[in-house]
């Protein structure tokens, strides 16, 4: 059973026809770096947001003490800082890495 | 040739013969059969897979098994999985009659993000990440109607969010699916400016993940 109000967005976000996976990596000398750089990016990222949402779900659960809530959040701002740096070393922006991952809605 | 895992059942014939049943203590992993060579992103691959698991929760509730788990043979999945066969066991048991459904909305009004670089403790950047996200909610009137028309469908239901989307899962008799669905139905009728997905049926998966508490 699917029902949705919304079936052209449905369709477009299920298709995963994602500019972010280019369907072809160009082995210009002078882009490919870039390019493979902004898939492996993306994926990270799209790593780095799943352990961010396991970590809010854990705390919602309230499975997490004070010591695990303050080391979860060093590493997620660890992480996070470390993305900045490499998005700036390639040149990407956070519109680069934004991976739809099916309905309603894209990895931003 | 490796197995890889699609679900835990609670007997031999909610699998077979559908697909290869595999035992795991006191229960049945449904399994199929994939060439060593063949890699698990395969396209058809996973279309097939997702039919065998539709049809597998046509015969019975089981408990999903996240994609990409594969094993060799009976005892490399009783090292892997059998540590949790009790729990399990207790859910096939509560939840035989139930399925999972899924609606997925987007925020009325998301929040901002909080900035790592205003906060100097892990903790104090984890809490505000969590007040953020967890302050978003669904369209106000979307979601009186839901409380009002699907949850008290479902034997147990549990609100998540994300800065993206405000997602309720839903734990329902197999019998009230007709209901769920003519109430889906209302609410694309009635609510033409909220996008939103409802979806299902689906195996036993958010109310039997570890981060979940009855």
């Amino acid at each position: 059973m699917i029902i949705s109000n919304e079936d052209d967005k449905l369709r477009e976000s299920l298709t995963f026809a994602e500019p972010a996976i280019p369907e072809r990596i160009s082995a210009d000398p002078e882009v490919v770096e870039n390019g493979l750089a902004k898939l492996v990016l993306s994926i990270i990222e799209l790593v780095r947001r799943l352990l961010e949402r396991q970590a809010l779900r854990r705390m919602d659960a309230g499975h997490l003490s004070d010591a695990e809530i303050e080391r979860l959040g060093s590493a997620l701002m660890k992480l996070e800082q470390k993305m900045e740096e490499m998005k700036k070393v390639f040149g990407l922006t956070d519109d680069d890495l934004n991976l739809k991952l099916g309905p309603v809605k894209s990895l931003d | 040739m490796k197995s890889v895992i699609l679900g835990i059942h609670l007997r031999e014939e909610d699998v077979e013969p559908v697909t290869k049943a595999m035992r795991v203590a006191d229960l049945f992993a449904s399994t199929v059969g994939v060439d060593d060579d063949r890699p698990l992103a395969d396209r058809d691959l996973l279309l097939e897979i997702a039919g065998v698991r539709a049809k597998l929760l046509d015969r019975a509730t089981f408990v999903a098994v996240r994609y990409g788990l594969s094993v060799r043979d009976e005892s490399e999945l009783a090292t892997k999985c059998g540590d949790r066969t009790a729990k399990w066991r207790e859910l096939l048991i509560a939840h035989r009659e139930e399925v999972e459904m899924t609606l997925k909305a987007p925020p009325a009004a998301p929040t901002a993000r909080p900035d790592r670089r205003d906060f100097e403790s892990g903790s104090a950047y984890l809490r505000a990440l969590y007040a953020a996200t967890y302050a978003v909610d669904v369209d106000a009137k979307f979601r009186a109607r839901i409380e009002e028309t699907l949850v008290p469908r479902a034997t147990q239901h549990r609100w998540m969010r994300d800065n993206t989307s405000v997602e309720l899962a839903m734990l329902v008799r197999r019998s009230d699916l007709d209901a769920i669905r003519d109430a889906g139905e209302e609410l694309r009728r009635d609510f033409t400016s909220v996008p939103f997905l409802l979806s299902g049926p689906w195996p036993l998966e958010v109310f039997a993940s570890d981060d979940h508490q009855q």
